[in-house]
């Protein structure tokens, strides 16, 4: 446990001094400041005279805009963050000297994990409460589940780097996040297949896309996310219209995943994790 | 009962049939070989003989196909044991945003090295290689020879009883490589055993105890340094030595006669005297005597000749 403390710790230094977190803070306050603008604009001048209502519906919609770059961006930095962790320090050596210590490559591997989680999760947390203060003060509007949805923002990202550390295990830092990546997106699409699929009944679209909603969880945890963030009238409106299908596009979920799906997400973790140790384990240096 | 000894258990370093394949490429094969403890052992051979692969192997970081192997007695991948082993990789890479006090104090961690310990280990080894001058400034900063210093100042942390040294002069001038190769020699005087995997053959032919050559990933020779160069050569400028004189000192040794200088292989350096002596009673005039040892680059080029 001390020496995978020990990695944690070195991963979260490195990410640190590499200035990566300050880009990132610098970037999220920048979206901040512009979403603050914008919303002020929208109460002030845009909509102004609207129903209350209007405005919510606006606000909500507006803010998981926003989350959804967000989730977008935090997707792309584990990506980029996790594999140079190991197919890097590979690649230049810096893992010879390590390696060859009295330390397990599962120690190795799961500290990059924690260390990678602790600073993912960090991130996700200060910049979203602070988004959900800035919507709040130019707005008056807080989302209905503030945490479930960091939640979820948390669960979504710690999917993508587990697998982005399992490619990294194998494979070079430029080929491994063209594959993460490609696999984010697709399930993605996978998630809109579905959307699809039940709007206009094509059974194909709803098994294919829920396949790739199962083999790749992101858009799983993405929908929960949104969900939290849908006021509960903007969600009855939505049932009132029969929506079912429309309901379910990228930016719209009528409900949040099921507690099987969750506890599927958990144990696909667990199970990459695992399928990273052991491929790890055997890799030639 | 009495305690039996093994060269499993004695040596710092046993292999028995240590192969790696990649494929159809046999990178070591069949790799048996003896490094007693507290000696300095040259491992020589071409590019691509195999050497980094065969350092890979023992140190753990690669599997091998088949073969066995013990370090310190116990079998290589012995999670305990690597705490008592230092390694100075060729491809030398150390974390660049860090300092060079900050990379030896990971390493300390890394190798267990207790808290008491850390401040003065870290002290001396900046010192050793050094880099005291520069012990805070980023690594990132540093020359490819200081990061060689550093490296070589990391493998020795925690007072290991092994360390490797793979090309651990690749990367320095002339006086670097003579301050390396006195580090290398008083690790010896420590009791320390080295695994020096070289190019430089002047260098392992000052420094190592014992060697062995490597090509194409078998071990084409190998035995202590006087072995390998042949000690017991005497080269002798000689006249006036007939065929019975000749046959007179076939016990000291095999001779051959090429024009004045004869050549006596195997002769033990006391019974020199004593050759030139019976030379001198059976007539023969001696101009000259020396001893005919070849350079290890000699030796070298001879064993890797392909027919």
């Amino acid at each position: 446990m001390k020496k995978i403390l020990l990695f944690a710790k070195l991963t979260m230094r490195e990410a640190v001094r590499k200035k990566l977190i300050w880009v990132l803070g610098g970037l999220t306050l920048l979206v901040l400041v512009l979403s603050a603008i914008g919303l002020n604009r929208l109460v002030e001048t845009g909509m102004k005279g609207q129903s209350e209502s209007d405005i919510l519906q606006a606000t909500s919609f507006i803010l998981i805009l926003i989350m959804f770059a967000y989730s977008f961006v935090l997707a792309l930095s584990a990506v980029f963050i996790t594999v140079p962790s190991i197919a890097g320090e590979m690649e230049t050596g810096t893992a010879l000297a390590i390696l060859t210590r009295p330390v397990s490559r599962a120690q190795f591997l799961l500290g990059k994990w924690v260390g990678l989680v602790v600073l993912t999760a960090t991130y996700v947390t200060v910049a979203s409460l602070a988004e959900f203060v800035v919507v709040n003060l130019t707005t008056g509007y807080t989302p209905p589940h503030p945490l479930m949805f960091i939640g979820f923002m948390v669960a979504e990202t710690v999917v993508i780097l587990s697998l982005a550390l399992l490619v990294s295990t194998r494979m070079a830092p430029i080929a491994g996040g063209v594959i993460v990546l490609g696999g984010f997106m697709l399930a993605w699409m996978g998630g809109v297949a579905v959307s699809l699929g039940r709007q206009f009944n094509v059974d194909a679209l709803i098994t294919g896309g829920t396949i790739t909603r199962m083999l790749l969880p992101t858009d799983g945890m993405w929908k929960g996310a949104v969900y939290s963030l849908e006021p509960a009238a903007l969600i009855a409106m939505a049932r009132a219209q029969g929506a079912d299908g429309i309901g379910n596009f990228p930016f719209f979920s009528l409900s949040p995943p099921s507690a099987a799906y969750v506890a599927w997400t958990g144990a696909w973790i667990v199970g990459i994790l695992a399928l990273a140790i052991r491929s790890f384990r055997h890799r030639e240096i | 009962m009495t305690l039996g000894t093994s060269p499993e258990i004695d040596s710092a370093i046993h292999t028995v049939g240590l192969s790696k394949a990649y494929g159809a490429v046999r990178a070591v094969d069949d790799l048996s070989m003896t490094v007693p403890r507290g000696e300095i052992f040259g491992f020589l051979g071409p590019n691509g003989a195999g050497k980094t692969t065969s350092v890979k192997l023992l140190t753990g970081l690669s599997n091998p196909t088949s073969g066995k192997a013990w370090l310190l007695g116990k079998p290589v991948g012995d999670v305990p044991t690597r705490g008592r082993i230092g390694y100075l990789p060729e491809l030398f890479r150390y974390q660049g945003w860090m300092s060079a006090v900050e990379v030896l104090r990971l390493h300390c961690e890394l190798a267990d090295v207790p808290m008491g310990r850390r401040k003065t280990e870290i002290e001396q080894a900046l010192v050793l290689v050094g880099l005291a001058d520069r012990a805070n400034d980023k690594v990132i900063t540093f020359s490819k020879g200081m990061q060689q210093r550093l490296g070589l100042g990391v493998s020795l942390l925690g007072k290991p009883d092994l360390v490797f040294l793979d090309e651990p002069t690749s990367a320095l001038d002339p006086v670097g490589r003579k301050e390396v190769r006195d580090i290398i020699v008083e690790l010896r005087s420590r009791g320390i055993t080295v695994f020096l995997n070289s190019h430089l053959l002047s260098e392992v032919q000052q420094v190592c105890d014992r060697v062995a050559v490597i090509d194409r990933g078998r071990v084409v020779a190998q035995g202590t340094m006087a072995e390998l160069l042949g000690a017991g050569e005497i080269r002798i400028q000689v006249t006036d030595l007939d065929e019975a004189g000749m046959q007179a000192i076939a016990p000291f040794g095999q001779a051959f006669r090429s024009d004045e200088w004869l050549t006596v292989v195997g002769v033990a350096p006391e019974r020199v005297p004593d050759l030139i002596a019976e030379l001198v009673r059976l007539g023969a005039r001696v101009h000259a005597v020396e001893r005919g040892r070849q350079t290890l680059e000699e030796r070298f080029i001879q064993l890797l000749e392909r027919p």
